[in-house]
């Protein structure tokens, strides 16, 4: 029995699962879109794995690339606000922008959901740079990397007083305050703010010196570097051999249609006329990084190191398929079991956010045949224990 | 029709007011949009899986929302309640309210019902000919984008028309 306290697991609920190509499995359901059963069920399944919190992404916007997958289809505090009426005890964090909405409207948003899941909330606090926001809320552009993060810190202080002096939200109730952003400035900014921080990190060592540097970052604003726990994106394709696995992986990679593979390279700031099957001969930077996702480059650009040559659009594409520079793991339960146990005892995660290849069946793949290893393993708790997210994953903090 | 001043209430005691409405027998349930009361459109939603006939309202002061986040939630709402979103929307300036309920209604449009085919042989998701461009600049509120999702099953929810007294649930 390990004595570091257990993982927090946070399931990454896209409806149809994280990989792009899943919507077109024979299994999937993608006309359920709107429909709150499908996600309640998913709720309830991630529930069943003792599962600290469901996470839904968001990014606003009209996005073509709908066209060919599945976007974000709901708002995502109002569903969760559904879903934490419908199902007990898992956490319910949600993505909100600091850029388009007013600390008053985050605040109040926050507050709801906190006091509707009885202090199950979450907020996950991202910087809007994509030009797509910006256009629904007619501006020109999206502030710059480096001005909507120093924003960021006042909008962040701005809605914790809030919460406290107006709502009067205060303790273990307070919305856990999450964030995603690898940079220097994103960093620093989860020095500061945040209990937990997402993180795109595909290799071990990678992910330890990430997490050490948090830490210390935490260390130097006068924090212990316990109260900030450090989640890498973990994209799972689960099957009881490795070559089941590998087909799964096969049966999602061949739901990627060009139109995908352009438009998930557009996210990245590669021009939509480039040649997919053209070897990389130059570095991806000199497709000229946008402001959007600046860190995210860099992931990609390792990546494509680790790619047998030649190195092409479209086997970059299918090599972050689903999990987009997150750590990627296609196997066997008791492989994914044994990856998640080395993280976790290496120093390089307190946890992970886990991105389903497919649902319906992903998340219920990995409750059935991962979670009851990790349980046995005391890695992760059997049982809900603590009513408030705050308290499940920092049950010794008194206050703060 | 109920509608509830919810300043100061939290959230949870509303749901459980909106829950007893409709065992009265009540059709209607308003909430109100004020700085100081629970997100109406985010308590509705928690009010939806726990009811099934009574309509959801959210009101919305228009001074204080941009249309392209009202529209989200209002669609979300839809959804979730299984079309038994409405809403309501009031403000000072009568022009701003105009443009706000014009907007909104844009944005909610913006995609033709069926717009969605999730054709998987093909690999269309959504037929993007049927999704319209919202360009709008007015004096309030600008936006060059349609919204980011189609809409719920009554299309553009019914808005009300007549004046809501909110009172203080009891």
């Amino acid at each position: 029995m390990t004595t570091r306290p257990p993982l927090t697991l946070f399931a990454e609920f896209h409806h149809s699962g994280d990989h792009e190509g899943a919507w077109r499995l024979p299994a999937a359901e993608p006309a359920r879109v709107d429909d709150l059963e499908y996600y309640r069920k998913l709720t309830e399944t991630a529930a069943r794995g003792r599962f600290d919190s469901v996470f839904f992404a968001d990014f606003v916007g009209y996005d073509p690339l709908v066209e060919h997958c599945v976007r974000w289809p709901y708002e995502p505090t109002t569903l969760l606000s559904a879903l934490a009426s419908s199902v007990p005890d898992i956490g319910v964090v949600a993505t909100g922008s600091t850029v388009f909405d007013s600390p008053e409207q985050i605040a109040r948003k926050f507050a709801t959901l906190a006091q509707l899941s009885g202090g199950r909330a979450g907020w996950n606090i991202v910087t809007t740079g994509a030009p797509s926001a910006a256009k629904s809320f007619g501006r020109a552009a999206a502030p710059t990397h480096a001005d909507r993060y120093a924003a960021a810190h006042g909008v962040v202080e701005h809605v914790e007083k809030l919460w406290s002096q107006q709502w009067g939200i205060t303790g273990a109730n307070r919305p856990l305050l999450v964030q995603a952003g690898a940079s220097d400035t994103g960093r620093d900014f989860a020095a500061r703010h945040a209990d937990v921080v997402f993180t795109a990190t595909p290799d071990l060592d990678a992910a330890v010196q990430f997490r050490s540097d948090v830490r210390s970052r935490a260390v130097a604003v006068g924090r212990h570097p316990d109260s900030i726990r450090v989640l890498p994106g973990l994209f799972v394709a689960l099957g009881s051999t490795d070559r089941e696995a590998r087909a799964l992986r096969d049966s999602l990679d061949a739901g990627l249609s060009d139109g995908t593979v352009r438009g998930v390279l557009a996210l990245y700031g590669v021009p939509a006329l480039a040649d997919l099957d053209a070897p990389l001969s130059d570095s991806l930077g000199s497709f000229g990084a946008t402001s959007g996702i600046t860190s995210r480059l860099d992931v990609l650009e390792r990546i494509a190191r680790t790619l047998p040559e030649p190195v092409t659009l479209r086997a970059l594409v299918k090599s972050i398929a689903g999990s987009r520079g997150h750590l990627r793991f296609i196997g066997t339960p008791d492989a994914a079991t044994d990856l998640i146990a080395e993280w976790y005892e290496r120093g390089a995660a307190d946890g992970f956010v886990v991105k389903f290849s497919h649902n319906p069946g992903g998340t219920d793949a990995f409750v059935d045949t991962v979670i009851p290893h990790l349980q046995r393993r005391g890695i992760t708790p059997t049982d809900y224990r603590a009513e408030s997210l705050r308290d499940r994953l920092f049950p010794q903090e008194t206050s703060s | 029709m109920t509608a509830f001043d919810t300043r100061h209430r939290l959230a949870a005691d509303v749901v459980d007011a909106g829950v007893r409405a409709e065992s009265r027998g009540e059709s209607v349930l308003v909430l109100i949009d004020h700085a100081d009361a629970p997100d109406p459109a985010l308590v509705l939603a928690a009010v939806a899986p726990r009811t099934s006939r009574i309509r959801l309202v959210a009101h919305v002061d228009s001074s204080a929302t941009h249309p392209y986040s009202f529209a989200r939630k209002l669609v979300a709402l839809d959804k979730l309640s299984a079309g038994r979103a409405g809403w309501y929307v009031t403000d000072t300036v009568e022009a701003r309210r105009d443009e706000f309920i014009d907007l909104t209604e844009r944005l909610v449009s913006s995609w033709e019902p069926g717009a969605l085919v999730a054709d998987k042989a093909a690999g269309v998701y959504v037929d993007v000919s049927r999704v319209h461009p919202v360009e709008h600049d007015g004096i309030y509120w600008s936006t060059q984008s349609s919204l980011d999702v189609g809409p719920g099953p009554q299309g553009v929810p019914p808005r009300l028309t007549e004046d809501v007294t909110f009172e203080v649930i009891s």
